[in-house]
């Protein structure tokens, strides 16, 4: 396979899954957008520039599986908070249960192939 | 806080807007203001964590920070470039509300700050409403004032005494909306939208057309500026636009009040007109449609034959009058 053939797995894996971890972050409650990149940032290998984010952040709302709200805050700007809806809830669930299963085969091939390799 | 800063995040934001050139409005207007306002979050908490932490944060220092702040973001490019793709999926994914809907609306999120959780829309199919009802709801793209108050004039602004029609062509190819085969639909057809029928069918005129020719051109008449309003809020609808027209551009206000004002000299003026020519004379009696008239009690389906208008007394009212 040509060396760059990881890399791009990866990326679209990560443009698949990110989404969901964003869901995943709202399920605890409301956060505001750079809430969000920091708790996301703190995780290597998920978000590379934090800025793509706002378009995915938008279309989870097209989609209706995030609420948004402008609030004013005490100390500075407004803040535009995102909360997880019902229907973000039911995706995220059903998405928990198909990765699990997804992790689990790709981990049994992976494995198995370096248990024979080595 | 520092004009370095400012300058740094100011260009930025401007190459964002260049990039972003590329976005459906809409699209485009949402990923600015977001973007905006992680840049403003993100240096309010810095400096709050540098007044919290360290005392007397040097400029250097700041100007670092945001660097970083920005290097973070990433690439406008690439910011884009992610928008985009989701404008290509919701453009194609007819299901979805796509790209519009709220983002107007919370655009202007009135500054009160308070929550406006479970926006009503939540759930709505995308499919057709009945056009202009509420077009805010409509997907893909909703009409701005412009175009609304556009279509509105040209089926009907007429009627004020051809002020508004004009006022209707200019807001059309004042949009951004239309291209210019949709606009020149707009003007011509029909110059004056229903102002024209209703001028047609109640000034008496000396000549007539023929039936054949005459039912056509009324149907045509009746049914063209519905067809063309019906195009253009679709056009509308297909076509995001390059620039926000949301709410109400300056244009269109200054347009709209000039033609008001005009409406309103010339209606006052009409009227005045009218009135004084109908004390002294009663002659203006627009007898019910020159043209339709004709049809009822013309010469009927012979082609050719052009009945002179007012000549032919209707044999019940000659009777009456010989008795």
């Amino acid at each position: 396979m040509e060396p760059g053939g990881a890399a791009k797995a990866v990326s679209q894996l990560r443009r698949g899954v990110l989404e969901f971890c964003v869901l995943a972050l709202l399920r605890d409650g409301e956060r505001y957008g750079v809430e969000l990149l920091r708790d996301l940032a703190a995780v290597d290998a998920l978000v590379t520039s934090e800025g793509t984010i706002y378009p995915l952040l938008s279309r989870l709302r097209k989609e209706h599986l995030v609420e948004t709200a402008w609030r004013e805050s005490p100390t500075g700007p407004p803040r535009r908070y995102y909360k997880l809806t019902p229907t973000g809830e039911k995706a995220l669930a059903e998405f928990s249960t198909e990765w699990r299963r997804f992790r689990d085969g790709v981990e049994y091939f992976l494995s198995a192939n370096g248990s024979v390799e080595e | 806080m520092s004009t370095d800063n400012d300058d740094l995040t100011a260009a930025y934001l401007a190459e964002l807007e260049r990039e972003a050139a590329r976005l459906p409005w809409n699209a485009r207007a949402e990923l600015l203001e977001d973007v905006r306002s992680h840049i403003e979050v993100a240096l309010a908490e810095m400096r709050e964590a540098d007044e919290a932490f360290g005392d007397g944060s040097a400029p250097a220092d700041e100007a670092a920070q945001v660097r970083a702040m920005l290097r973070a973001l990433g690439e406008p490019r690439e910011i884009v470039a992610e928008a985009l793709a989701d404008v290509a999926v919701d453009v194609d994914g007819a299901g979805d509300v796509a790209v519009a809907g709220d983002a107007g609306s919370e655009l202007g999120r009135s500054a009160s700050g308070q929550p406006a959780w479970g926006r009503s829309e939540v759930g709505q199919p995308a499919v057709d409403r009945p056009e202009l009802g509420r077009p805010e709801l409509t997907s893909p793209y909703p009409l701005g004032t412009q175009e609304i108050f556009a279509i509105l004039l040209l089926l009907a602004g007429g009627l004020l005494f051809g002020a508004g029609w004009i006022a209707g062509v200019l807001l059309l190819w004042n949009s951004d909306r239309w291209t210019t085969r949709d606009k020149l639909a707009g003007t011509l057809i029909i110059p004056g939208g229903y102002a024209t029928l209703l001028y047609a069918l109640t000034v008496p005129v000396n000549w007539s057309l023929p039936t054949w020719l005459g039912a056509p051109l009324l149907l045509l008449a009746a049914a063209a500026p519905a067809a063309t309003a019906t195009f253009l809020f679709r056009q509308a609808r297909h076509h995001p636009g390059t620039r926000p027209t949301a709410p109400t551009s300056t244009t269109t206000r200054i347009v709209l009040s000039l033609i008001g004002g005009i409406a309103t000299i010339m209606a006052i003026g009409l009227v005045a007109a009218f009135v004084s020519v109908g004390s002294s004379s009663g002659r203006v009696h627009p007898d019910h449609g020159s043209l339709t008239t004709d049809y009822i009690d013309g010469p009927g389906p012979t082609s050719g034959y052009v009945a002179p208008m007012k000549s032919p007394v209707p044999p019940s009212s000659s009777d009456s009058t010989s008795r």
